[in-house]
């Protein structure tokens, strides 16, 4: 059985613009608000269907270590730079790694700001 | 009785494959049946593995059977450890080079069958092909989609401020 998109969105447009045009400023903010998060989550669920999303959340971890391994006792900018990128990519990739103190435990960061949150995000991994 | 050497797997579509035990043991899921099953001539169900990728993971496992220490060897230290043994050869580079879609349901049922050295050497295949990419570079890699919101996107563009300002 296959979905009718245009319909459904046909039908989402016309009642909440129906909505909309009885709104004060105040709700119209917050209904734009929670049409972009609608759209993240949405296009969260078109990630989860991805061939790299069909990877656990172990095999992640481990393809993130590796990565951050082979910069370990280089330059620390780099390392900082890698882990960063990574976290940037999509928001499961960036829960994951939040979620593994000793990530930011073991990336050196020598600048006021990006020490804060790596101190933060560390938790209590030994550094 | 067959040859008490070799044993069969059967794949999730029915693919039969007969297999010397030296090479199925590098799975220690697989070895930890046969333990417990003992001497058998009965075939061993893969429920979770097509053929296709079946046949991939044998290929690595009989290319890879003299590497015990890989394998076999006590996890004293870990994933650490791990990290700092796996070698990715020419010969893996080329068992790796195949489409997207096996590449990561080898991963898979390497995982499930918890076969490591080929664990470790996919995720290391997968983590060359992110390393040194933007985000975006990423995404276009994997089909991936920037599922931020617009304050999330916020909170990233501060991280870069602060990232870049050193």
């Amino acid at each position: 059985m296959t979905t009718d998109v245009p319909t459904i969105l046909s039908t989402l447009r016309s009642e909440l613009f129906t909505a909309c045009r009885s709104m004060s400023v105040q709700d119209l903010n917050l209904t734009v608000s929670g049409l972009y998060e609608l759209l993240s989550e949405v296009k969260s669920l078109k990630n989860q269907g991805t061939l790299v999303h069909r990877l656990p959340n172990e095999i992640l971890r481990l393809i993130f270590k590796h990565l951050l391994h082979a910069y370990r006792g280089r330059k620390t900018g780099v390392d900082t730079g890698t882990i960063l990128r990574l976290t940037h990519v999509c928001r499961r990739w960036r829960d994951l790694l939040l979620g593994c103190p000793s990530f930011w435990a073991r990336t050196g960061c020598f600048f006021a700001e990006g020490t804060r949150t790596f101190l933060e995000r560390s938790g209590s991994a030994p550094l | 009785m067959g040859d008490s050497n070799r044993l069969t797997l059967v794949a999730s579509d029915g693919g039969k494959f007969v297999v010397d035990k030296e090479v199925v043991q590098m799975s220690v899921l697989l070895k930890n049946m046969i333990e417990d099953l003992g001497e058998t001539d009965e075939s061993i169900p893969i429920p979770n593995v097509t053929s296709p990728v079946l046949t991939k993971v044998i290929e690595f496992c009989e290319n890879h059977r003299t590497d015990a220490a890989r394998t076999d060897g006590p996890n004293v230290d870990g994933d650490d450890a791990r990290m700092r043994t796996a070698v990715v050869s020419d010969w893996d580079r080329q068992f790796f080079d195949v489409d997207q879609d096996l590449m990561f349901e080898i991963i898979v049922a390497a995982n499930y069958l918890d076969i490591k050295s080929l664990v470790d050497v996919g995720c290391k295949v997968v983590a060359d092909m992110i390393k040194g990419k933007s985000p975006q570079e990423i995404r276009d890699l994997f089909d991936i989609v920037n599922d931020f919101s617009p304050e999330e996107e916020a909170a990233l563009r501060k991280e870069n401020e602060w990232a870049n300002d050193r």
